[in-house]
């Protein structure tokens, strides 16, 4: 799991700058129990039933290896109050922002915690 | 069985080819393994690269097993094409998400099986919500 390992390993940095990281995916509990067990600074959540992904909009209809909904990658930066403040899609599933690029962004978007 | 020795010919062009090829899976390899996630256009450019000089290897030196090899690697650097143009690509994005807007209500569960709703997202403290899929 590169892309959850990368935002571990710079947990610290996101933590200086006021920020947690959370994780959603269609996983099961007991699979996000074994994710969180594996990422233990990042807040794992299980959407199983994708009512996140849903409120979202990332639903990708059809695209699992089952032929199931799965979710689109994408990653939302919202502030302490809830408001979104910036929000990134990735236009292939193989592709993401990396961690370095994503402190830029809590940089340029949020106030100084 | 001799083969026609043209100028082109005495260079193992079908090899070069093939280390040309495999290069691009290679290098894909070392890219993920450094947690860069960038699209690999790489891959499908240096197969096609591969296939070029696989291509210049038959037509100087002819042989069947290059012509197999030849179409092998040709359907595989289709296959990266396809990988990277269409088979990869996510729908754009059509949520009512919106900067400078309230995210929506939703309920979740944490990993523990405790609740995560759209409440926690109001607690002073900014977060970063990924949505990832795949164990990769």
């Amino acid at each position: 799991m590169i892309e959850l390992g990368q935002l571990e390993r710079h947990h610290a940095a996101f933590a200086t700058r006021g920020v947690r990281v959370a994780v959603a995916s269609n996983d099961e509990q007991s699979l996000a129990q074994e994710t969180q067990n594996d990422f233990k600074n990042l807040v794992v959540i299980s959407d199983s039933k994708q009512d996140l992904a849903k409120a979202a909009g990332v639903i990708h209809s059809g695209a699992a290896l089952d032929g199931k909904d799965t979710n689109a990658p994408m990653i939302f930066l919202i502030d302490g109050a809830g408001t979104v403040r910036w929000m990134y899609h990735s236009d292939r599933f193989v592709t993401r922002i990396s961690p370095t690029e994503l402190l830029k962004a809590v940089d340029s978007t949020m106030p100084k915690q | 069985m001799s083969e026609p020795q043209t100028a082109l010919g005495r260079w193992p062009l079908f090899l070069f080819g093939f280390l040309i090829f495999i290069a691009g899976p290679v290098m894909n390899a070392v890219q993920m393994q450094m947690g860069d996630l960038s699209t690999p256009w790489h891959v499908p450019i240096l197969g096609s690269i591969g296939v070029f000089f696989m291509l210049l290897s038959v037509l100087a030196r002819g042989g069947v097993l290059r012509i197999i090899g030849l179409i092998f690697f040709a359907l595989f650097c289709a296959f990266e094409w396809f990988f990277v143009l269409v088979f990869t690509v996510t729908p754009a994005y059509a949520g009512t998400v919106r900067e400078g807007q309230p995210f929506p209500a939703f309920t979740a569960a944490l990993a523990d099986g405790k609740p995560f709703t759209d409440a926690e997202l109001k607690n002073d403290k900014a977060t970063i919500l990924v949505f990832f899929r795949g164990r990769w």
